[in-house]
Formats: C-alpha cells, sequence, structure tokens
C-alpha cells in the first residue's frame, strides 16, 4: 500500500501511471530532452554570442572616424584630426589609433599598435611588447614557427611573440597582433603623423547621432563615421540571426515528431476503456486531462531540465563549445563566451513557448480526443466485454 | 526581426492557441445554432459533448493567446528595440511598425477580452446544471473569431514591417512633440490635470462602489462599475504617462509609458498596465455576472459569489496600481518638498 | 410519483440507436422508485434489460424517452459535463467487473477517489476499511489478476462502495460467490442501505430473492418493470 503523503493524488496517480507505462514515457522523454536540446543549444549559443558581443561593445569608442577618398581609406593627419575633433562640443578624448589588416602566415591578421584599439578588459595585465615583440590572439599562436611570426610582403617584419591574449577574449583577439607603432607602420603603409582612424568618446552616449553630422562638417576630407550604437545593432542582428536560423533549421521537423509521439504515448485507443471506466466512476473529462497533463508534467519537467542542461554544457564547456560553435556559425572559431542571467531568462521563455506550449498543447488535444465520448462508448471499447 | 527566436516563440504560441481557439469555436457553431437542452436525442447527446470540448478548449486556448500577447508584449517593451536602428524602447518599437502594431494591439486586447467575458459566462454556466448559459456562452466564443484573425494579421503585417524599417527617433520623438509647440503644451497639461483628477475621482468611486458590491453582491447595477471601470482606465493611463512617468524617470518631458517596461525601472509598466488591466478585466465580469443574475434567478447564487470575487480583484488591482502609479510622486514630493515641476 | 425520494424513473424507454422503430425496445414506460435507505431487486431473464436498466440510472446511458431523477434532480437530462461528476454519487458494479488486471487491489480501490476532494491519508483509511469489509486485506499490494473470480467480485464491489456513494448500482453482485459470501455481500449492502444510500441489485441469482434483506422487489419482462414493496418498515 502506497504511504500516506500531502502530495495531491491526482500527481501521485500520474506518476504511477508512468510507471504502467515505463517505455512509452521514456521514449517521450527522450524525444522532448533532445528536441529541448537542440533548440536551447542554439538559443544559448545565440543569446551568449550577443551577451559578449555587448561586453566588448561597451568598451569601445563612442564614434570611429576614418578618412576616405576616391581609392578608399586613407591616412589620417594625427595633428589635424585631433584639433577638428576637439572644436566639437561634447567631444571627450580622441584618440589617433594605428592599425590595419596585413598578410600573416595563414591568411590576414589584423594588426593594432595603439592600446586604445583594444579595450582594456582583454589585456588582463599582460605586458606592451617592445620593439622586435608582439602579442598575439589565439588563431595565430596556432600558427607560429619557433615562437617567431613573419607579417607583410612588400615589407616584411619578423617579431617574437612574447604572449597570447587569453582565451575567452578570443572574439575580438583571435586574429590580433598587438606589436610597437614603429613595428606596425611599415606594414600598415602609415609614416609618423599619420594614423588609421581616430576613436572619439562622447560626453554623453545618447548623442551619438547628433554628434555626428557635426564632426563629419569639421574635418577638411571626407570622413565616414561609425557610431558604436549600429556596430551594437550590427552585432546584436548577426548574433540572434545565428540562433534563429538553427531554430528554424531543426525545429519544424522535430516538433512535428514529438507531436507524433505525445499523440502515440497519450492517445492509445486501448485505453480508452480505461477512460471510460474513470468516467463511470465520476471523473470528468477535465480530470482526465489534469491527469495527462500531470503526467505530461512528471516527464516533461525533467526533460527540459537535462535538455536545458546538456545544452548549457554544450555551448559553455570545451570541447563540446567548439562543436557547438561549429554547427552554429558554420565553422567559424570557438570564442569564450558569457551568458546574462536576462539572457538565460530569455532562452526560457523562448524554450517555454517553442516547445512546451505545442508539448502541452499535444497532449491535451490528444486527451480530448480520447476521452471525449460518453462513459458507456468508451467502455464497450474494452477486452472485458 | 524574423529571425529572432521570441518572435517565432510568439507565433508559436499564437499558433497553437489559435488552432485550440479554432477547434473549439467549430465544436461552439453546433453549440449556437441547435442547442436543445429539453431533448436527449442523439445530436443533442453530441451537442452536449460538443459543449463540454469546447469549453475545455476554450479555457486553453484563452491561457495560450494570453501567453502569446504576454510574448508580444515582452518584446515590444524588452526585446525587439535591439533590432530597431535608434530604438530604446518600445516606442521606437511601435514607431517602425507603425500603425499596424498599435492596431495588432488593439484587436489582441479586444480578443483576449471577449474571451474573458466568455470565460466569465461558462463558470457561471457551469455551476447549474440547466445550461442557460451555454448557448450565450457559444455565441461569446466565436465572436472573438473576427478579432482574433485581424489580430493575427497586424501583428504578421507590423513584424515584416520591421523588417525592413529605417531609423527610428524613438523618444526624441517624445521630446519632440512635448518641446515643439507651447499651445500643445499647454493643451497637454490641461488633459493630463483633467486626467489626474479624473483618475483619483474615478478611482475613488469605484473603490467605493466595490465596497458596496462585496457587502451587498445582489444590489445596484453592474453596467455603472464597468463604465466607470473602463473611463477610469483611459484617464490613469494618461495621468501616468503625463504625471506619474516623471517620477519614475526624474525628468519632465519625457511622457514615455513604454520606457516603464524597461528593467531600468524595474519593468514597473507590466505591474502598473497589468492593474489597470485586471480593473477592467473584473469589471466587465460584474457587468456580465449582474446581467445573469438579473435574468437568470437560477444562477443568481453563483453570479453573486463572482461578483464579490471580482470586487475584491478590483480593490486590490486599484491598490497596487495606486501604490506603483503614486508612490515614487509620494516619495519625491516627501524628500524634497516640492513635486518635480517645482510646486509646492 | 415522488421526484425526490431517491432514485426515479419517470416513463423511461430506451431503444439501442440505429434499431428499426418497429422492433421492440429494451425499456419501455418504466415507471420505478428506489427509495432512499432501501435495498432493491430487480429480476428478470437474461437479455431482459437489467444491465441496461442499471446503466441508465447510473447515467451511463442516455434514455430515448423518460428521465432518471436523482435526489429531486433531473439527472438524465443534464449535460455531460454535470452529469460525469454527478456519478461520483454512484457507485456501479458491472456485470463484468470490469478491473484493471496489472494494477493491485488497493489501487484499483484508489481510482474513483482520486478526484474527489479528500486528503490522500482519508483516501488510505478508507480504502483499508473497505478491504477489511471485503475480506481481502491480505491482498492489498496483489496484483488484480492473480485473484479468483469471487475475490475480483468481491474487490468490484469494494471499489463501488469506498466512496460512500448515495446510490450503489449492483449488477449479478453474486456471481461468482459461495452461499457464505453471497450472504456477506447482502449484508454488506443492506449496511450500506440502512446508513442511507439507495441500493439496487440486478440479479438472477436465486439466493437473493429469499434474502430477507430486500425492501422491494421488482421483475423485468418484455420491457416492463413491475415489482412490489416487501419490507414496509424500512426507513
Amino acid at each position: 500500500m502506497m504511504p500516506g503523503t500531502r502530495y495531491p493524488p491526482m500527481v501521485i496517480w500520474a506518476a504511477r501511471d508512468i510507471q504502467r507505462h515505463c517505455g512509452r514515457s521514456m521514449l517521450l522523454f527522450a524525444c522532448l530532452a533532445s528536441l529541448v536540446f537542440l533548440t536551447a543549444m542554439a538559443l544559448l549559443f545565440s543569446q551568449a554570442l550577443d551577451a559578449t558581443w555587448e561586453r566588448l561593445m561597451d568598451q569601445a569608442p563612442d564614434l570611429v572616424v576614418r578618412r576616405i577618398d576616391g581609392g578608399g581609406w586613407a591616412p589620417l593627419p594625427v595633428d589635424v584630426a585631433m584639433a577638428c575633433a576637439k572644436k566639437i562640443p561634447g567631444v571627450i578624448d580622441p584618440t589617433p589609433r594605428l592599425w590595419g589588416v596585413v598578410p600573416g602566415p595563414e591568411g590576414p591578421v589584423t594588426v593594432v599598435a595603439s592600446i586604445a584599439v583594444v579595450p582594456e578588459s582583454m589585456l588582463k595585465g599582460i605586458p606592451p611588447p617592445s620593439a622586435g615583440q608582439a602579442v598575439v590572439g589565439q588563431g595565430v599562436a596556432r600558427a607560429l614557427s619557433g615562437g617567431r611570426l613573419s607579417l607583410g610582403s612588400n615589407h616584411s617584419v619578423t617579431v617574437s611573440v612574447i604572449h597570447t591574449f587569453p582565451a575567452d577574449t578570443g572574439l575580438a583577439t583571435h586574429d590580433l597582433v598587438w606589436m610597437t607603432p614603429d613595428d606596425a607602420r611599415p606594414l600598415l603603409g602609415l609614416v609618423p603623423g599619420q594614423a588609421s582612424d581616430l576613436a572619439v568618446h562622447l560626453f554623453r552616449r545618447e548623442e551619438e547621432r547628433a554628434i555626428q553630422a557635426d564632426l563629419a562638417a569639421a574635418f577638411p576630407w571626407p570622413v565616414r563615421i561609425t557610431d558604436r550604437s549600429t556596430s551594437a545593432l550590427n552585432h546584436h542582428t548577426r548574433a540572434v540571426r545565428s540562433g534563429g536560423i538553427a531554430v528554424v533549421a531543426g525545429i519544424p521537423a522535430l516538433l512535428a515528431l514529438l507531436l507524433i509521439i505525445t499523440g502515440t504515448v497519450v492517445d492509445n485507443t486501448a485505453r480508452q476503456a480505461y477512460w471510460g471506466l474513470l468516467k463511470s466512476m465520476g471523473w470528468t473529462t477535465a480530470d482526465m486531462v489534469r491527469l495527462q497533463v500531470s503526467r505530461a508534467m512528471i516527464v516533461g519537467i525533467p526533460a527540459v531540465v537535462l535538455g536545458l542542461a546538456s545544452a548549457y554544457a554544450a555551448v559553455f564547456y570545451p570541447p563540446a563549445a567548439g562543436i557547438t560553435a561549429f554547427w552554429v556559425t558554420g565553422g567559424q572559431h570557438l570564442p569564450a563566451l558569457t551568458l546574462v542571467s536576462s539572457g538565460a531568462a530569455m532562452v526560457m521563455i523562448e524554450i517555454a513557448a517553442m516547445v512546451g506550449l505545442p508539448f502541452l498543447a499535444a497532449v491535451f488535444l490528444t486527451t480530448l480526443r480520447a476521452a471525449d465520448g460518453s462513459p458507456w462508448t468508451l467502455l464497450q471499447a474494452d477486452p472485458w466485454n | 526581426m524574423i529571425w529572432h527566436p521570441l518572435t517565432w516563440a510568439f507565433w508559436v504560441a499564437a499558433a497553437t492557441g489559435g488552432l485550440l481557439y479554432a477547434t473549439g469555436a467549430v465544436q461552439a457553431v453546433d453549440v449556437m445554432l441547435n442547442w436543445t437542452p429539453a431533448h436527449a436525442d442523439i445530436d443533442q447527446l453530441r451537442r452536449e459533448r460538443h459543449a463540454e470540448s469546447a469549453a475545455l478548449l476554450g479555457h486553453w486556448a484563452l491561457g495560450f493567446l494570453t501567453a502569446a500577447a504576454l510574448l508580444g508584449l515582452v518584446g515590444v517593451a524588452l526585446v525587439w528595440h535591439r533590432m530597431v536602428p535608434g530604438a530604446m524602447c518600445g516606442t521606437g518599437v511601435l514607431q517602425a511598425m507603425g500603425t499596424d502594431g498599435s492596431r495588432a494591439m488593439i484587436f489582441w486586447g479586444v480578443s483576449l477580452l471577449i474571451l474573458h467575458g466568455w470565460r466569465v459566462l461558462d463558470g457561471l454556466d457551469v455551476q447549474r446544471p440547466q445550461g442557460v448559459l451555454t448557448r450565450t456562452g457559444a455565441r461569446l466564443m466565436i465572436s472573438a473569431a473576427p478579432f482574433f484573425l485581424l489580430a493575427v494579421f497586424y501583428s504578421w503585417q507590423a513584424l515584416m514591417r520591421v523588417e525592413t524599417v529605417p531609423t527610428v527617433s524613438c523618444c526624441a520623438a517624445v521630446y519632440d512633440r512635448v518641446l515643439s509647440g507651447a499651445s500643445e503644451s499647454a493643451a497637454l497639461k490641461s488633459l493630463a490635470a483633467i486626467c489626474l483628477w479624473f483618475s483619483l475621482a474615478g478611482g475613488a468611486a469605484l473603490l467605493a462602489l466595490m465596497v458596496l458590491k462585496i457587502r451587498f453582491p445582489d444590489r445596484g447595477s453592474g453596467a455603472m462599475p464597468a463604465i466607470i471601470a473602463v473611463l477610469w482606465s483611459f484617464a490613469a493611463t494618461v495621468a501616468l504617462k503625463q504625471v506619474g512617468s516623471a517620477y519614475y524617470y526624474q525628468v519632465l518631458s519625457h511622457p514615455c509609458p513604454w520606457c516603464l517596461f524597461l528593467p531600468d525601472y524595474y519593468g514597473a509598466g507590466f505591474f502598473i498596465f497589468g492593474g489597470v488591466a485586471v480593473v477592467v478585466m473584473e469589471s466587465i465580469a460584474i457587468w456580465l455576472a449582474d446581467r445573469t443574475r438579473r435574468r437568470y434567478p437560477v444562477l443568481a447564487g453563483p453570479a453573486g459569489k463572482r461578483i464579490q470575487r471580482s470586487a475584491w480583484g478590483i480593490v486590490t488591482a486599484m491598490i497596487g496600481f495606486t501604490m506603483l502609479a503614486l508612490g515614487p510622486a509620494i516619495a519625491w514630493r516627501l524628500r524634497t518638498g516640492v513635486w518635480l515641476n517645482g510646486s509646492p | 410519483m415522488e421526484l425526490n425520494a431517491g432514485l426515479v424513473c419517470r416513463g423511461l424507454n430506451f431503444r439501442w440507436p440505429g434499431k428499426n422503430a418497429d422492433e421492440p425496445p429494451v425499456l419501455e414506460a418504466v415507471e420505478a422508485v428506489f427509495a432512499q435507505g432501501t435495498v432493491s431487486l430487480v429480476t428478470g431473464n437474461t437479455g431482459s434489460g437489467k444491465s441496461t436498466l442499471m446503466h441508465l440510472l447510473a447515467g451511463l446511458l442516455h434514455p430515448t424517452a423518460g428521465e432518471v431523477w436523482a435526489d429531486g434532480q433531473p439527472v438524465s437530462r443534464w449535460p455531460s459535463r454535470h452529469r460525469d461528476p454527478w456519478r461520483r454519487q454512484v457507485g456501479i458494479v458491472f456485470q463484468h467487473l470490469a478491473l484493471i488486471p496489472d494494477l493491485t487491489v488497493g489501487e484499483n480501490l484508489l481510482l474513483p477517489m482520486i478526484p474527489r476532494p479528500i486528503t490522500w491519508s482519508r483516501m488510505q483509511e478508507e480504502i483499508r476499511r473497505q478491504l477489511e469489509d471485503a475480506g481481502l486485506s491480505a491482498l492489498a499490494d496483489a496484483p488484480t489478476n492473480t485473484l479468483s473470480g469471487g475475490q475480483r467480485q468481491r474487490l468490484a464491489i469494494a471499489r463501488a462502495l469506498v466512496a460512500r456513494p448515495r446510490f450503489v448500482l449492483a449488477d449479478e453482485p453474486t456471481a461468482f460467490q459461495d452461499d457464505h459470501h453471497a450472504a456477506r455481500i447482502c449484508a454488506q449492502l443492506c449496511d450500506i442501505a440502512r446508513e442511507g444510500a439507495v441500493v439496487v441489485i440486478g440479479s438472477h441469482d436465486p439466493r437473493l430473492r429469499s434474502f430477507d434483506g430486500i425492501d422491494r422487489r421488482f421483475h423485468l419482462a418484455s420491457a416492463t418493470l413491475t415489482g412490489a414493496a416487501v419490507n414496509q418498515g424500512a426507513p
């Protein structure tokens, strides 16, 4: 005899019902857990990518000014640019930056020579390189031979690598090479007094759009100004789209599978007599729906938890994280991602809506279809007749 | 926008709720057209089963569609503005959606309100076996269909429009509107003052009526509280937007209701406007229960209990609303000795 | 006819759906009062319609004409969402027993209790009491499919009585019992009736015809129910 407890009898009976049909319940559990795993993995990855980008973008300058001419980007005369920028009210701390893309041993790398390009949080106590030295990202470090790195084609420069950027900054530093301005200038084709662009911070971040026009008018040559919000929007769109596409690609088929399996598990015609018997004893259709929903919750909640936990591990714990990044992004390098609590909550809500609601609806509809008959008719389906 | 997972979540919830609603509405059609409670023929027995299924489906559909509407609200208020260039809150998202966004919200609201009314009638009908409200309930349930279809249509239009939207000016538009002309500003100020005083007076009247309804549920009109509640909800919303919100933002001239939903203001908008929604919904429940009480004496008892329950709901919601809407203003006044606009 | 006196049939007709109108009905113009606190026996040959009458009284079948009233309410006219929960007041013993074979004896008794607003411990108490009355205490954890025919029938009766129903409808409740157990079941049903329930037994068991606890006897033949009171001292 079952011991006396305070748990609602319906839930206890639902658990006993699951035990009676263990195989079907396991099938449902596995199907639901896989579905949640695949959905949550894509969503968590997208959220984490977004959060990581947002963290990095938060440290980026509000505006970046680049000089352009008929041939594209042109070097920026530092003194003139600084003087022009400082004239605009609201602009603080304009900083010339030296950086550019140059050929590396295994494809192009991004060379930076001014600390302003790299957010401080990424440096994490790394000492700045001296002449002939460099700090490189994880992607560049893999291609090194004997701790030395040769860059450039016309003007080749060889430097010794003294450090690599931490793995958790990989999203921004993967292909980065940080060296002294004197080493970088020949590679970037810049003479002293010239910079690649001008990073500008504003007194009020909200004014970034308003100040752009004044700033552009202040320079004696055509410039292109990029604001932080536009970059953030682009990154956010990319991150969201990566998750959305992965979800959309896999969900319909899996959802169909879930509906079929739920239907198979719940709507068993052999159980019609059972429903009829329950009705003859005073159960209502609503009671039966409650019983089936309790069953679904007992199987579903652990399945969702398992799916979410597996997805979390797949996104944040290497080496699974690498495979996930490859699957979701289509082969991009592995960044070390972070997740914020609001992002995690949003993933939970999305999973609940995309998997939980159709699952519950399937349970409800199949139960209703099976139990919505007169008790006498349902009783006739049984083997005791 | 089309790729945003929350957009998919919204559509999945809306589609699932729509499927449940459509299934229930189809069964309700048979009940509405042919319900004959005095007969026991096979068709009537089938109709009885249909009525039971339709009721269950309606309850589930209401739950799912409410979830979809809340997902949409979360999207507009908290999430989608990050996908819209220039948007900082729901104002920017609605700007990007054009009139379709506002229409979608209105039709979602009307659909849910009708289904809530149906839920009230069904809750009363189930109390007695005579089934006197079964046909009316079926009719009300089906009458939500055109509004729901329009809600879905305008939601689709609005979300597709966001996909290709140029930069919006969001709260800058709110500032501009306030600061643009002295005459408009003066008109706004007087409207705000009227709405503020009406919301205070209407709120007090509604509270008094609710206390009476709790004590004497079978006396007085049910229409009066509903009319006052609907008018109060408009006035309270305008007063909150024009006056109360300033104490959250701690700046004047930023009458944006959507910023209240942002985490910066602890998502207060969800609770404040949730309170207004509860007042409107429960006042409609009182109206329907009162009508039922008058027309069907057999349901007078359950209807009286429903009126009392709704009255308690309104009192609770109004206390919550008042605390959240006026609390920051009173706190400011106590701390600084003046109101935000400088008046003592 | 007093309609609020227990379970009342008023002009009850029943014809199986789909049968020709010129075929004889299963039940025709049945008028009967199964009063509160009494045990009524309905006898009749096999196929005479006893089980159908039981199912009509339990609200499992709908009469094609006429009504079944319970405690002054026309329950046969109620829509299913009211008739289904009303059945919580009915304990029915099926002729075919309708036990769930893979459940234990105790679990079979639990089934009618689950949707009722009573605590789990109270359910356990009721089950224990009912198992003792049925002489099945030692078999509480045994699967139903290991029981003998007589034990299963006693279990079916225990399941009908476990929730203390207002109306007990027993279809051939002594078919698989020896004389001792048949008498015990009759006594058990009489006890329930004395506590205020309406007990209707449908049977062609000759042992029941002679049982002195029966208050009213009815006979069903040619779709017509005839009967008379036996024990006038019934409450």
